[in-house]
């Protein structure tokens, strides 16, 4: 299964709905989402998402929320599919 | 030499971990506020299951599938009864897994009563004292906490408590992949390899049979899963979004046998329509059904379902005559309780949102479908516990009148009917609809005539569910419930028309 992954800040929360549209239609079926996040809370993150989580019924989405650059590189390195497998 | 402590602990609160005394229906009290004593509620409804040093006798079904999993996957796991879950934390179980079907009591059964009696449901209380007691040991203890089951989608209504509570993982698998992917995590955090905080399961990555394990130890009531899916695909529910599978019999005489060799003589065939096991349309195989329902009534002197359609019932009325005729024995067993779905007696809303509910019918047809499954129901001494949505998109006051008409028809027959309000729940094509909160007017007949329905056929049905001397006590203390809810009826109904108004 094609897989992608999309990388937004804390504060790009707002982009994530449109991202997912756009890796749906380009024939992704697992998406990972990480989230570099230095102030705002698991929890806050996770409920600002909370339209993208809830209600879709397509993706397998796997949410990963991260503080550095270096934590981004090893989750685009994994193998989504592993989660699932 | 004592045994080692399990790496993975699966439980859930006490509304869930119990057996209801053997009685699933009584289960349903576990969503009503706290209108009675505490005590009385919770002895009622949700007994403390038996145990041995902490290691329960029966489990939720959910989390025996994730227990097998782990157990087949070499990871040391075990249920837990939520009393004993801090004792085995403190012995240095490293992660907690939680199951439920209702965290915060935002589930339909609870919203409806909670919308307009204020006092806080008795699942949600206790679930917030089991989650309170386990979190306070994070401080102290390296364990982690993952939440799981269909219903995680109320995490994210709560996000708050996401932080307060120091969850760690939330599989929102609604319960297709669940036990592999929960498997997998629990495996990278024994590693300490990154997990991601939130998984969602998408429709794609569906459970195939052949990956199924089955469950080693008891299920609540005996309850095993004989498929998964539903063909009918109504927009409200979650379910249907997956495809339609059915487990071989070999797979659920398994899964019997497992409870039958722990000592349950009576079990409940789980799917969202026991009538379609074995089929590829929305009619029976009635061969299929027959030999499905035979081979539980092989092991267990009663056979419950969990769920079935009326329009399936009606599509196959000699196949009701040869079903009820295997399970219903006269001796060990007299009725057969079943949930069903009316949710509307409105034709517009019925094409609107579930216009397979009827098939092999048209969907103009629906009411009398209803009509004729229930009389069908009532003449094989089956007994169906169903519901009603209120409150769906699009609903007008000729909706709910609709329905109110077809509930008054349906007084003639054993039954209980429940209004729910509609709740925009996780996975379903309504998931981001609003919530249904306000009623107006013309509600308070529906939820009155439902509740004198409910209250004319429990009272009749109370000596025929709880038979035998075991049952003495929860009988009487059943029947004097139903008593109080009685005496309430005018303060229920002047409640409900104060709610009214001020919307």
């Amino acid at each position: 299964m094609k897989q992608e992954v999309i990388v937004v800040t804390e504060d790009e929360l707002a982009k994530v709905e449109e991202s997912v549209k756009r890796a749906l239609a380009s024939g992704a079926f697992r998406i990972g989402l990480v989230v570099v996040a230095r102030r705002r809370s698991r929890g806050e993150i996770i409920g600002s998402l909370r339209t993208v989580l809830k209600g879709n019924i397509f993706p397998s989405i796997s949410l990963w929320i991260v503080q550095s650059q270096d934590e981004v590189e090893r989750i685009r390195n994994l193998n989504l599919g592993e989660l699932y497998e | 030499m004592s045994k080692p402590v399990p790496q993975v602990i699966l439980s859930t609160d006490r509304s869930l971990m119990t057996d209801h005394h053997g009685k699933e229906f009584l289960g349903f009290g576990t969503t009503a506020p706290l209108i009675l004593p505490r005590k009385f509620m919770q002895w009622l409804f949700c007994p403390p299951i038996k145990h041995e040093d902490g290691i329960v006798w029966q489990a939720p079904y959910g989390l025996r599938r994730i227990e097998a999993r782990l157990l087949h996957d070499g990871i040391n796991a075990a249920v837990v009864d939520p009393d004993y879950v801090p004792k085995y934390i403190e012995r240095g179980a490293k992660i907690l897994i939680i199951r439920h079907h209702d965290w915060f009591g935002l589930n339909p059964p609870t919203t409806t009563w909670t919308a307009f009696i204020d006092k806080e449901p008795l699942n949600a209380v206790l679930f917030r004292e089991f989650i309170e007691n386990v979190c306070k040991l994070k401080s102290r203890y390296d364990f982690k906490i993952i939440v799981t089951g269909p219903a995680v989608w109320q995490w994210l209504h709560k996000y708050e408590l996401i932080d307060k509570y120091d969850i760690d993982v939330i599989v929102d698998s609604n319960g297709d992949r669940e036990e592999i992917v929960v498997s997998r995590i629990v495996r990278k955090l024994l590693n300490n390899e990154p997990v991601p905080s939130y998984i969602k399961i998408g429709i794609k990555d569906n459970l195939t049979v052949d990956k199924l394990v089955p469950i080693v130890h008891a299920s609540v009531n005996g309850l095993v899963e004989i498929g998964r899916g539903c063909p009918r695909k109504c927009a409200f529910c979650s379910v249907g979004n997956r495809p339609v599978r059915w487990y071989p019999l070999d797979f659920i005489e398994k899964e019997i046998q497992v409870n039958v060799r722990e000592g349950l003589d009576h079990g409940i065939l789980s799917c969202t329509d026991v009538l379609l096991y074995g089929s590829d349309t929305v009619v029976p195989n009635p061969d299929a059904v027959l030999k499905v329902n035979m081979l539980a009534k092989k092991y267990w002197r009663q056979v419950g379902w969990s769920h079935c359609t009326l329009a399936a019932a009606v599509a196959d009325k000699k196949l009701i005559d040869s079903v009820t005729e295997i399970l219903i024995d006269g001796e060990h067993q007299k009725l057969l309780g079943v949930e069903v779905g009316i949710e509307s007696g409105s034709v517009k809303l019925m094409r609107q949102h579930m216009p397979a509910k009827s098939k092999p019918f048209p969907v103009e047809k629906w009411p009398e479908i209803v009509e004729e499954a229930f009389a069908l129901f009532h003449e094989h001494n089956i007994v169906p516990a169903a519901t009603l949505i209120v409150g769906l998109p699009g609903e007008t006051e000729d909706d709910v009148n609709a329905t109110t008409e077809l509930v008054r028809r349906l007084r003639p027959y054993r039954s209980i009917i429940v209004p729910m309000f509609f709740v925009p729940m996780g996975p379903s094509r309504l998931g981001k609809e609003e919530w249904f909160r306000r009623i107006k007017p013309y509600h308070v007949d529906l939820l009155v005539t439902c509740l004198d329905h409910a209250l004319y056929w429990a009272e009749k049905l109370v000596d025929e569910y709880l038979t035998g001397m075991k049952y003495a006590i929860v009988r009487r203390a059943l029947k004097w419930f139903l008593s109080k809810v009685r005496e309430y009826r005018p303060k229920i109904i002047e409640k409900l028309r104060e709610f009214a108004e001020s919307g």
